[in-house]
C-alpha cells in the first residue's frame, strides 16, 4: 500500500427492519456509519444513528415573532403614524386603540413569516435547490431500497464481511475521487 | 414486530398483496403511461369551458361590471358567492393534511395529497374573484401596502376585504409550500425511475436533488410537523375572515356573531365533499382501489356528518334569533319565514334539501360505506354550500333595511359564463395534476405498509402475533 | 349619433371673436419641430468621411432624443384661455345674472349661474315677490340650451338658408296677404311679455289685419273664463294661502300644473305644526301630488266630485242632504274667511269654487292681485281652426306652439297648414308642426334671449341672454322688428281692426305710450320700451338696475269689471252628468314632462313621478278594485323589474291600443289617469321614452273625458319604475308620521321616540354608547342636513338640482329597469297605511312566528285602496360612524373634518362593499362609462351637451363608486370667500344644491357647531329624529316628523 485512498462501501438492504438490525451489529462491531440512504422516513432511525434533534422548530418560532412584529409596524406606521384617517370613527389616535381591527393581519403575517422562511431555512440546510445532482448513489435508495455508506482507508474486506453478516443483499465498493 | 403493530379489528387502509416496490409502481403509474381517451374528453371539456370564462372575465373587464345582473342593491352577487364557495372547498386539503397529521390518523396518507392539490387550484379560483369584482382591476395592486408617489397613501387595515387579502394569500401560499415539501422526496422517486431525458430532467429539477439522507428525513419530519402546526389555525383562521366580510358589516343577515364557527363548519363540510367528488372520480380513472379504499370513504362521510350537523344548527339559530329578536328588520333575512315564502323561495329551499335533508342519509352504514352513494351525495352537498353563500348574500341584500330600496337580481350570462369558466380552469388544473405528479405521498404511504396493509396484517395473524 | 353633435363649439368669447386664434394656440402649445437642419447642416463635417468618436456620439444622442420627444406627443385637447380677460368671467369664479325662465309653459323668475360663459345652473331669485321658485322642469330648462338637436338655422321649405333670405320671402308673402286681405295670424302661447305684444300691436300698424291667437297646449281658458265671469277679469286669480287654516280642493292639483304660480311656499307656509295648522282636504279621482300631501284625501271619479261641489254649495245657500257636502260645508263656515276652495275640470267648477270664496271673503284671494301669465283663448283658437279650413287665412307665425303634437284633431289642421302661402316655424327645434310649416325661423333659447314678462299684476321681470347665441338663431321679436319695418304702406289704424276677435291687441293699444317703430333689434326696443312705460311707475330708477334685480314692482292694479256670473247654469252643469258604468278619465301633467315641452329633456325624463317613482313613461292609472275586474295585473320578474299588462282604450271613436296599466292606490274606483306630453314623435330622447300621445284625447281642452271603455289586451309592458315596494311593511320607525293633536297634546315620547341601546346601565340614547374613545367635533365647521317631512311635498326641484350641481349621469329606461338609477338625492314615496303590528295584532291576525310569513305582512306588504301617502328625500346620510368607510380595503372613502362622508374617486378600485354596507343604499357605481359613450347617448355624449357640467365636480369614470358630496364645493367655496374677506361665515351662507331649490326649504344646511345656526335649533327640535339610528351610525342628516291635521270625514 504505497498511498492510502478513501473508499467507499455500499451496502444495499431491501427491508426497513434488517436495516436497523444490521446498523445495531455495525455499529457493535465499532464500524462509523457515514450516510444512511432511505426511500422514507424509518422509524426508530434516529436513535439507532443518534442523530441530534433538529432545531428547525425552534427557528420557525423566531421567524413567526419576526412575523408579528413587521405586522404590528406595519398596521402601525399605515394606519397611526403615517396618516391616521377618520375612518368610521374607529380611534386612529394610538395603534393599541386601533389594534383590535389589525388582529387578522397580524395573526396571517405571524404564520406567512413563520412558514415561508422555515421552509427555505430547511432547503438550505438541507442543500435542496431546484435541479441540483441527485445526492442518492443508487436510485432505488427512493423506491424500495435502504442503503449504508461506509467509508474507510484500511482493507473493506472486515467491512464487506460484517455488512454482510448484518443482512446486506448487495455490497458495492468505489473510491472516493480525489 | 411490535413497533409495527395495530389492533386487527382496525380495517386495512392498504389493500391487496402490496410491497414498497408496488406501492412505487402503483404511484409513478399515471406519469409514465399515456394518458387514457377518459382523460382527454374530460380535459378538452375542461379547457372549453375555461377558454369560455375567460372570455367572458374579459368582455367584463373591457365593458363594465354593468354587463353582470347586479343592481344598486344588490351589489354583490354570483362574483362572491363564488368566491366563498371557492374558498370553503379549499378547506379540506390542508385540513386533512394538516390536522389528521397532528392527530396522527393514518388514513390521510392515501388522500392527502390530491385533497391538498384540489385545495390549491380551489384557492386559485377564489383568488380570481375578488380580483375581477372591481370595477377597475387594474387597480387591484392597491389594495397591497406599497410605497407610493403618494407617500402616505395606504390601505385601510380595517377592512375586512383586505384580512382576505392577507388571509387568501397565506393560506395559499403556506397551503402551496406545504403541498411541495412533500413533494420532493416523491419527485425524487419519479425522477430515479424516468427513462425518458427531458422527463429526468423536469423531474430532477422539481425534486431540488432529493436523496433522502436520514438527517433530511429527521427535518422533514420536523417540518411538517411545525407546518401541520400552523396550518390548523390557519384553515380556521382562513374561513373566519372570510365570514368577517359579512359578520363585521351592519347589514341584518350579515352582521350575526355565530358566522365565523358556522363558516368555518360549512367549508370543511363543502371541502370534504368536493374531496368526495374528485376521489371518486380519481380512484376509478388512476386505478387506485387499493389505495383509496371503502374506510377512506367512511371516515370523510363521518366528518361530512358532523360538520352538516354544525351547519344545520347554525341555521336553526339563525333562523330562531331572526324570531327572537323581534325586531321587524329581521323579517326577510336569508333564514326567516319572509325568505322561505318570499320572491326567493326556491333558493332557500334549495338550501335547506341539499345542505340539511340529503346529507342525513350518511348516517347508515351502507350508504355511508357506498362509493355511489357518497359520489351523489357529495354533489348535491357542493350545490348545497353554493346556494348557501347565494342566500347569504344576495337575499339580505335584496331585502335590506330601507323598503324604497329592495330589489331582486337575476344572473347575466356572463355572470354564469364567469362560473362555468372557474369550474373549467379548476379541472384543467386538477387533470393536468392527475397525469404529471405523483398522486399519492407514496414515501409516506410506506411508512405504514407494515402497520395497516391488508398483506402485513394477514402474516402477523398467522404468526399469531398478538 | 347625429354629424352636428360631434363638431367642436366655442369654448369662448375671444376663440368665438377670432376663429384663427385656436388654431395658433394649439400649434404653440405641444411639441415643436424637430431642428434636424439646423442640426445636420454642418456640411463639410458630414462630408468629411472620418467621423470622430465625439461626432458619433452626438449624433447617438442626437438620434435618440429625437426618437424621445418624437414619442411624447400627447393628445391635443382644445383649451383656449383667455387672451383678453371678460371684465365680468373670472376663471374660477361663477357669475350670477338675473333673469327669466320662459319657454311657453313655465316661467319663474331666476338667477343664471354661469362659468367662463356658460351658464351651469338655475337658482331662484328670491328676491321677487312671486314666481320666485324653481321647479324641476324650470331647473333643468338649462339642458335644454345644449340640445344638440335644436335648429342651427333658419330653413325654407326645409332647404338651409340665410336670414336675409328668410326676410324677403317672408316680406313678400305678407305684403301679398295682406293686399288679398287674408289674415295673417300670429298662433302663440300665452306672453305675458308687455313689451311683445307691443311689439305685435306695432306689427298690426304695418300689416292691418294681423291677429293673435293664443293657444296653450294645456289650457286655462276655463279657469280664466270663470275668473271673467265672478271676478270680472280674465286672469287667474292669486292664490295667497298664508293665513288659511283649511284647504278644500275640488279634483285641483294645485302643487301641480293647476295653479300657473307655486303655490308650495305659503302652502307649507300655514302648515307649520300648531294649533293654527292648514287642514287639507282633497277629493280626487288620481292619486296627484296635492293628494298625497293632503290629510284627508277623498277618491271620488269626477263627475262625482263635481256634484259634491255643487251640493256644497247648495249646503251654503240653502240645504244639502249629502253627507260629505255638508261635513265640508260646516267645516269651511266654521272657518270662514280663513278657509279657501279650489277647483278643477270645468268652467262651472273653477267658477263655483270662486263663488263660494268670495262669500266667505277667502283671506288667500285679499291680495287682488291676478296671475297674468296665462292667456289661453279656447272660443279665439276654436274660431281660428274654423276660419283656417275656410280659407280666411293666408299666413301663420307659429310662436312657442306645437298644435300638430298637441290638438286631438291635429290631421285635419295639418292638411289646411299645408296648404297656407306663408306659415313660419319660430321654434328652437324641429317639431311635429314645424314639419308642416314652410318657414323655419329658429329662435333661440331663453338663455340667449332678451325678453320681459309681466307674471303678476305689479310685478314685472325680465330676462337678459348669459350667453352669445349657440346657433344662427335669431329672437321672434327680432324677425317682427324686421318685418314690420317696410316703408311702403301707411300703416292703418288700429280701430277698424276686428278687436273682438282678439282682446290682446285691444289690451295693449289702449295700455302703452306710442313711439316711432324705426328701431331695428329687440334690445332697443326693449329698452325704450321699459323706460317709457314701465321704469317710471316702478321702484327703480333705471334700466339696468331693472336688469341687476331682474324685477322691478309697480303700484298699479287691475281694472275689474262687473262680474255676471251665472250661479244656476253651473249648479245645472255641474249635476246633470249622471253616473255610467263607462270610466271617467281624467287627464293630468307629471311633475317632470309638463305638457311635453321639455319632452327631449332627459334630466326630466329620468326625473321619477314623486306618486308612482316610474321614469321615461307614461301610463293609465288604474284603481285597484277596476283592475281586478278586469284581471289586469302589475307584477315583478326576477330582477325586480316591473311588468304590467295593456289595455286597449276607447274614447268617444277614438281607440288607443296597448295602453300600459300602473295599478295606483288611491285611484277612485270607475275612474283612470293618463298623463299628458308623452308620446312626442320628433326628437331623440323623447322617443326613447315612449308612451303614448293623450293629447288625442284632450277633447275640447277638458281634462275630464266621459264614457270612455277599456278592455284587456294582449303583451305586457315593461315599466321602469325604480321603487318596487310601496309600503314601510311595519317599518315604521323610517318615515315618522303623527296627527296634529298627539303632537300637540302628547309628550314627545309618543310620537316621536328615541332608538335606545339596552346596556349594562340600562336604555341609553345611541350616541351616548360606544366602543371606543370618541373624535372631538366640536371644532370648526361641522355639518349637518335637515329634512323636514312635513314641508316636503315631493316636488323634485331638489333631484334635478342635484344632477345639475354634481354632474349626474343620465343612464336611460334599461338601466333605470335594471335598478341602477344614479340619483344622488332619491324621495321615497311610501304608502303609509292606517294600520301597524299593534292594529293588526288586535285584528288577531298571526304575529311574527318562526313557522310561517306572519299573516300581518299580507297587509303590510300591499298598498290599501286610499293610503296615506309620505314622500322621504334621501342621500348620503354622512354618518359619523359611517359604515361604508371602515370596509373600503383602498380607505377612498374616510371622513372629514367637517362632518362630510368623503369619496376619492380616483382612489376607489370599485369592491362595491361600501354600497352593500351601506343602511340607507345612497350610494351609486358607475356600472359603465356614461360619459362619451354611444351606449349611453344623453347630455354626456355629445360636446354640446357636457357644455352643461359644472367644473367644480369630477365626472366619474367606469368602476367607480359615487354619493352625495353634501356640495362641498359649495361650502368650501362660501369658507373661502369669507376667509378672504376675513369674516366668519354667515349662516344663510351655507348652502347645498337641494336647499337652494327646494321651493318649501324644507332641507336646511349648516354648522352645528355654530349654535345659533337654524339646523342647530332644528337639531334640538323635538320632532328631529336620525333614521335608523339603533344601528348607530350617527347620522349628520336629520329627519323631522311629519304631522297631519287629519280627522275623519
Amino acid at each position: 500500500m504505497s498511498k492510502a485512498t478513501t473508499k467507499i462501501v455500499y451496502g444495499i438492504y431491501d427491508d426497513d427492519d434488517v436495516l436497523l438490525e444490521g446498523i445495531k451489529s455495525l455499529q457493535n462491531k465499532g464500524i462509523k456509519i457515514h450516510e444512511i440512504y432511505i426511500p422514507f422516513p424509518v422509524h426508530g432511525l434516529d436513535k439507532a444513528l443518534g442523530l441530534k434533534e433538529t432545531r428547525i422548530s425552534k427557528l420557525a418560532f423566531a421567524y413567526g415573532l419576526f412575523g408579528t412584529t413587521l405586522a404590528t409596524a406595519l398596521t402601525w406606521y399605515t394606519m397611526n403614524h403615517d396618516w391616521p384617517q377618520d375612518i368610521g370613527g374607529k380611534p386612529a389616535f394610538a395603534w393599541y386603540m386601533n389594534m383590535p381591527a389589525f388582529v387578522p393581519i397580524i395573526f396571517e403575517l405571524t404564520i406567512f413569516c413563520a412558514a415561508h422562511f422555515m421552509c427555505i431555512t430547511y432547503l438550505i440546510r438541507c442543500r435542496l435547490f431546484p435541479s441540483a445532482q441527485p445526492q442518492n448513489p443508487d436510485p432505488r435508495t427512493t423506491d424500495d431500497k435502504f442503503l449504508i455508506e461506509l467509508r474507510t482507508e484500511q482493507n473493506t474486506d472486515d467491512l464487506i464481511s460484517s455488512l454482510k453478516k448484518s443482512g446486506a443483499m448487495e455490497i458495492t465498493i468505489k473510491e472516493l475521487a480525489s | 414486530m411490535s413497533d409495527h403493530y395495530e389492533a386487527p379489528i382496525r380495517e386495512a387502509l392498504i389493500l391487496g398483496d402490496k410491497t414498497y416496490h408496488d406501492i412505487t409502481k402503483d404511484v409513478a403509474r399515471p406519469v409514465e403511461t399515456k394518458a387514457g381517451k377518459l382523460w382527454w374528453i374530460a380535459f378538452l371539456i375542461a379547457l372549453s369551458a375555461l377558454v369560455w370564462g375567460v372570455g367572458c372575465i374579459f368582455y367584463t373587464i373591457g365593458t363594465g361590471i354593468g354587463v353582470w345582473g347586479l343592481n344598486r342593491t344588490v351589489n354583490w352577487a354570483w362574483d362572491i358567492t363564488n368566491f366563498v364557495w371557492w374558498v370553503g372547498i379549499g378547506h379540506a386539503g390542508t385540513l386533512i393534511s394538516a390536522v389528521l397529521l397532528l392527530f396522527r390518523q393514518k388514513w390521510r396518507l392515501s388522500i392527502n395529497r390530491s385533497a391538498e392539490a384540489m385545495t390549491i387550484f380551489a384557492v386559485v379560483q377564489a383568488g380570481l374573484f375578488p380580483i375581477i369584482h372591481m370595477g377597475r382591476p387594474w387597480d387591484a395592486y392597491w389594495v397591497l401596502p406599497i410605497p407610493n408617489q403618494f407617500g402616505t397613501l395606504w390601505p385601510n387595515f380595517n377592512s375586512p376585504l383586505l384580512w382576505d387579502v392577507f388571509a387568501i394569500s397565506t393560506y395559499f401560499s403556506v397551503s402551496t409550500v406545504f403541498w411541495f415539501m412533500g413533494l420532493i422526496p416523491d419527485f425524487a422517486m419519479i425522477r430515479d425511475r424516468a427513462t425518458k431525458p427531458i422527463q429526468k430532467k423536469i423531474y430532477s429539477i422539481l425534486s431540488f436533488g432529493w436523496g433522502g439522507k436520514a438527517k433530511h428525513w429527521q427535518r422533514f419530519e420536523e417540518i411538517s410537523l411545525v407546518l401541520a402546526g400552523l396550518c390548523t389555525p390557519l384553515v380556521f383562521s382562513v374561513h373566519t375572515i372570510v365570514s368577517f366580510d359579512f359578520a363585521t358589516s351592519v347589514i341584518k343577515g350579515w352582521h350575526s356573531t355565530i358566522f365565523p364557527p358556522y363558516f368555518v363548519a360549512g367549508a370543511i363540510f363543502s371541502g370534504f365533499a368536493m374531496v368526495q367528488t374528485l376521489l371518486g372520480i380519481a380512484r376509478k380513472v388512476l386505478h387506485l382501489e387499493d389505495y383509496i379504499t371503502r374506510k377512506h370513504i367512511e371516515y370523510m362521510n363521518i366528518v361530512i356528518v358532523v360538520t352538516g350537523g354544525m351547519v344545520a344548527v347554525a341555521y336553526i339559530s339563525e333562523f330562531i334569533l331572526a324570531w327572537y329578536s323581534g325586531s321587524p328588520f329581521e323579517d326577510f333575512t336569508y333564514f326567516s319565514p319572509g325568505a322561505a315564502t318570499g320572491p326567493f323561495w326556491w333558493a332557500f329551499w334549495a338550501l335547506i334539501i341539499c345542505n340539511v335533508l340529503i346529507p342525513q342519509a350518511l348516517w347508515f352504514k351502507p350508504v355511508r360505506r357506498s362509493f355511489f352513494w357518497s359520489y351523489v351525495i357529495s354533489i348535491f352537498i357542493n350545490i348545497g354550500m353554493w346556494f348557501e353563500r347565494f342566500d347569504i348574500i344576495v337575499l339580505n341584500l335584496s331585502h335590506d333595511y330601507l323598503p324604497s330600496s329592495w330589489t331582486g337580481f337575476l344572473p347575466s350570462f356572463v355572470d354564469i359564463g364567469i362560473f362555468i369558466g372557474t369550474n373549467g380552469f379548476f379541472f384543467v388544473l386538477y387533470l393536468l395534476y392527475a397525469r404529471t405528479f405523483p398522486v399519492i405521498a407514496q414515501a409516506e404511504l410506506k411508512t405504514i405498509l407494515k402497520s395497516s396493509s391488508e398483506k402485513h396484517k394477514k402474516l402477523r395473524d398467522e404468526q399469531g402475533h398478538h | 349619433m347625429s354629424i352636428d353633435s360631434k363638431r367642436k363649439y366655442w369654448r369662448g368669447l375671444p376663440e368665438l371673436k377670432d376663429e384663427t386664434l385656436k388654431d395658433q394656440l394649439a400649434s404653440k402649445e405641444f411639441t415643436q419641430q424637430i431642428p434636424v437642419e439646423v442640426f445636420l447642416s454642418d456640411q463639410k463635417k458630414l462630408e468629411s468621411g472620418n467621423t470622430s468618436r465625439r461626432d458619433f456620439l452626438k449624433w447617438m444622442g442626437f438620434s435618440t432624443a429625437a426618437a424621445t420627444l418624437a414619442a411624447c406627443d400627447g393628445p391635443l385637447i382644445h383649451s383656449i384661455p383667455y387672451m383678453a380677460k371678460p371684465n365680468s368671467v373670472t376663471p374660477g369664479i361663477p357669475t350670477y345674472y338675473a333673469s327669466t325662465m320662459f319657454d311657453g309653459f313655465d316661467l319663474g323668475s331666476v338667477l343664471v349661474k354661469t362659468r367662463e360663459g356658460r351658464p351651469i345652473k338655475l337658482e331662484p331669485n328670491t328676491t321677487a315677490k312671486y314666481f320666485n321658485t324653481t321647479s324641476a322642469r324650470i331647473q333643468a330648462s338649462l339642458l335644454s340650451l345644449y340640445d344638440t338637436e335644436r335648429l342651427k338655422n333658419p330653413h325654407i321649405q326645409g332647404k338651409k338658408t340665410s336670414w336675409e333670405e328668410v326676410d324677403a320671402y317672408v316680406i313678400e308673402r305678407l305684403k301679398k296677404i295682406t293686399e288679398d286681405g287674408k289674415q295673417i295670424v300670429i298662433l302663440t302661447s300665452s306672453l305675458s311679455s308687455p313689451s311683445t305684444k307691443r311689439l305685435i300691436w306695432d306689427f298690426s300698424q304695418t300689416y292691418p289685419n294681423t291677429r293673435v291667437v293664443t293657444y296653450d297646449a294645456l289650457s286655462y281658458s276655463q279657469a280664466l273664463d270663470a275668473a271673467e265671469e265672478v271676478l270680472g277679469f280674465r286672469a287667474l286669480p292669486l292664490y295667497d294661502l298664508s293665513q288659511t287654516e283649511l284647504l278644500v280642493s275640488f279634483d285641483a292639483d294645485f302643487l301641480g300644473s293647476w295653479s300657473a304660480e307655486s303655490l308650495e311656499h305659503s302652502y307649507i307656509q300655514s302648515r307649520k305644526p300648531g294649533p293654527s295648522m292648514l287642514r287639507h282636504i282633497q277629493l280626487e279621482s288620481n292619486m296627484t301630488l296635492s293628494g298625497a300631501n293632503s290629510d284627508t284625501r277623498i277618491p271620488l271619479r269626477p263627475s262625482a266630485i263635481k256634484r259634491i261641489l255643487a251640493e256644497v254649495y247648495k249646503a251654503f245657500n240653502g240645504r244639502s242632504d249629502d253627507k260629505i257636502a255638508q261635513s265640508i260645508a260646516t267645516e269651511i263656515q266654521s272657518k270662514g274667511h280663513k278657509a279657501i276652495v279650489l277647483a278643477d275640470g270645468s268652467k262651472e267648477a273653477h267658477a263655483l269654487a270662486l263663488l263660494i270664496n268670495k262669500q266667505i271673503q277667502s283671506l288667500a284671494l285679499s291680495t287682488n292681485r291676478f296671475v297674468l301669465t296665462k292667456e289661453s283663448d279656447d272660443k279665439a283658437f276654436n274660431r281660428f281652426v274654423q276660419d283656417l279650413k275656410d280659407g280666411h287665412i293666408g299666413a301663420i307665425l307659429a310662436y312657442h306652439v306645437n298644435p300638430l303634437y298637441s290638438l286631438p284633431q291635429a290631421q285635419e289642421l295639418k292638411a289646411s297648414l299645408e296648404k297656407l302661402e306663408l306659415s313660419v316655424s319660430f321654434s328652437m327645434k324641429e317639431d311635429e308642426t314645424s314639419e308642416a310649416m314652410g318657414v323655419w325661423a329658429p329662435i333661440p333659447h331663453w338663455l340667449e334671449s332678451w325678453g320681459d314678462s309681466q307674471p303678476v299684476t305689479g310685478m314685472y321681470t325680465l330676462m337678459q341672454p348669459t350667453i352669445q347665441p349657440i346657433f344662427n338663431t335669431r329672437q321672434f321679436q327680432d324677425s317682427l322688428l324686421i318685418w314690420k319695418n317696410i316703408q311702403s304702406r301707411e300703416a292703418k289704424d288700429i280701430t277698424n281692426h276686428p278687436d273682438d276677435e282678439s282682446h290682446l291687441l285691444a289690451n295693449i293699444s289702449s295700455g302703452y305710450k306710442k313711439y316711432d317703430g324705426k328701431i331695428r333689434n329687440y334690445y332697443d326696443y326693449l329698452r325704450k320700451f321699459w323706460e317709457q312705460n314701465i321704469i317710471p311707475q316702478s321702484n327703480i330708477d333705471s334700466f339696468n338696475k331693472a336688469l341687476f334685480h331682474g324685477i322691478v314692482e309697480t303700484r298699479e292694479s287691475n281694472s275689474q269689471s262687473i262680474a255676471k256670473a251665472h250661479t244656476s247654469e253651473y249648479l245645472n252643469h255641474l249635476t246633470s252628468p249622471k253616473n255610467t258604468k263607462d270610466f271617467e278619465l281624467k287627464l293630468y301633467t307629471k311633475t317632470g314632462i309638463g305638457d311635453g315641452t321639455q319632452a327631449n329633456n332627459p334630466w326630466l325624463q329620468e326625473l321619477p313621478d314623486p306618486i308612482t317613482r316610474t321614469t321615461w313613461d307614461n301610463y293609465l292609472t288604474l284603481s285597484s278594485a277596476d283592475a281586478k275586474k278586469l284581471g289586469i295585473e302589475n307584477w315583478h320578474i326576477g330582477d325586480g323589474a316591473m311588468n304590467g299588462h295593456r289595455v286597449n282604450l276607447t274614447a268617444q271613436g277614438i281607440t288607443i291600443k296597448n295602453l300600459p296599466v300602473y295599478i295606483q292606490p288611491g285611484q277612485a274606483v270607475g275612474s283612470i289617469g293618463l298623463a299628458l306630453g308623452y308620446g312626442r314623435t320628433k326628437g331623440k330622447i323623447a322617443r326613447q321614452a315612449g308612451g303614448i300621445n293623450a293629447y288625442t284625447l284632450y277633447k275640447d281642452f277638458n281634462l275630464i273625458q266621459l264614457d270612455i271603455q277599456i278592455e284587456k289586451a294582449e303583451g305586457t309592458h315593461e315599466f321602469a319604475c325604480i321603487q318596487l315596494q310601496h309600503t314601510m311593511v311595519g317599518r315604521t320607525s323610517i318615515a315618522r308620521e303623527t296627527d296634529l293633536e298627539t303632537f300637540l297634546t302628547q309628550p314627545k315620547e309618543v310620537w316621536n321616540e328615541d332608538e335606545k341601546f339596552g346596556t349594562y346601565k340600562g336604555k341609553l340614547p345611541t350616541d351616548k354608547v360606544t366602543l371606543w374613545k370618541e373624535r372631538d367635533r366640536t371644532q370648526g365647521h361641522h355639518f349637518n342636513l335637515s329634512l323636514d317631512l312635513n314641508s316636503c311635498t315631493g316636488c323634485g326641484a331638489c333631484i334635478i338640482a342635484c344632477h345639475a350641481e354634481n354632474n349626474v349621469p343620465v343612464v336611460g329606461k334599461d338601466e333605470i329597469r335594471k335598478s341602477r338609477d344614479m340619483h344622488w338625492l332619491r324621495i321615497d314615496r311610501y304608502y303609509s297605511s292606517g294600520e301597524n303590528f299593534e292594529s293588526l295584532a288586535e285584528k288577531g291576525l298571526s304575529e311574527k312566528n318562526i313557522f310561517s310569513e306572519p299573516e300581518m305582512y299580507t297587509y303590510l306588504l300591499e298598498p290599501e285602496a286610499n293610503p296615506q301617502v309620505i314622500f322621504q328625500p334621501v342621500m348620503c346620510q354622512h354618518c359619523n360612524h359611517a359604515p361604508c368607510e371602515t370596509v373600503c380595503p383602498v380607505a377612498a372613502t374616510s371622513h372629514g373634518q367637517q362632518g362630510q362622508n368623503m369619496m376619492a374617486y380616483n382612489r376607489c378600485v370599485g369592491t362595491r362593499y361600501c354600497a352593500n354596507n351601506c343602511p340607507y343604499k345612497v350610494r351609486r357605481f358607475n356600472w359603465f362609462n356614461y360619459v362619451e359613450n354611444d351606449k349611453f347617448d344623453f347630455n354626456m355624449n355629445d360636446d354640446l351637451g357636457r357644455m352643461v357640467l359644472n367644473p367644480d365636480v369630477v365626472v366619474r369614470t367606469r368602476g367607480v363608486m359615487e354619493k352625495c358630496s353634501m356640495c362641498i364645493q359649495m361650502t368650501q367655496s362660501t369658507i373661502l370667500k369669507a376667509k378672504k374677506a376675513g369674516r366668519k361665515v354667515k349662516d344663510e351662507e351655507f348652502q347645498t344644491a337641494c336647499t337652494k331649490a327646494c321651493p318649501t326649504s324644507a332641507i336646511s344646511f349648516g354648522d352645528i357647531n355654530d349654535a345659533s345656526s337654524e339646523v342647530a335649533q332644528k337639531l334640538k327640535d323635538d320632532r328631529s329624529y336620525k333614521l335608523l339610528d339603533f344601528i348607530g351610525t350617527r347620522p349628520n342628516v336629520f329627519y323631522q316628523v311629519k304631522v297631519k291635521n287629519s280627522k275623519k270625514v
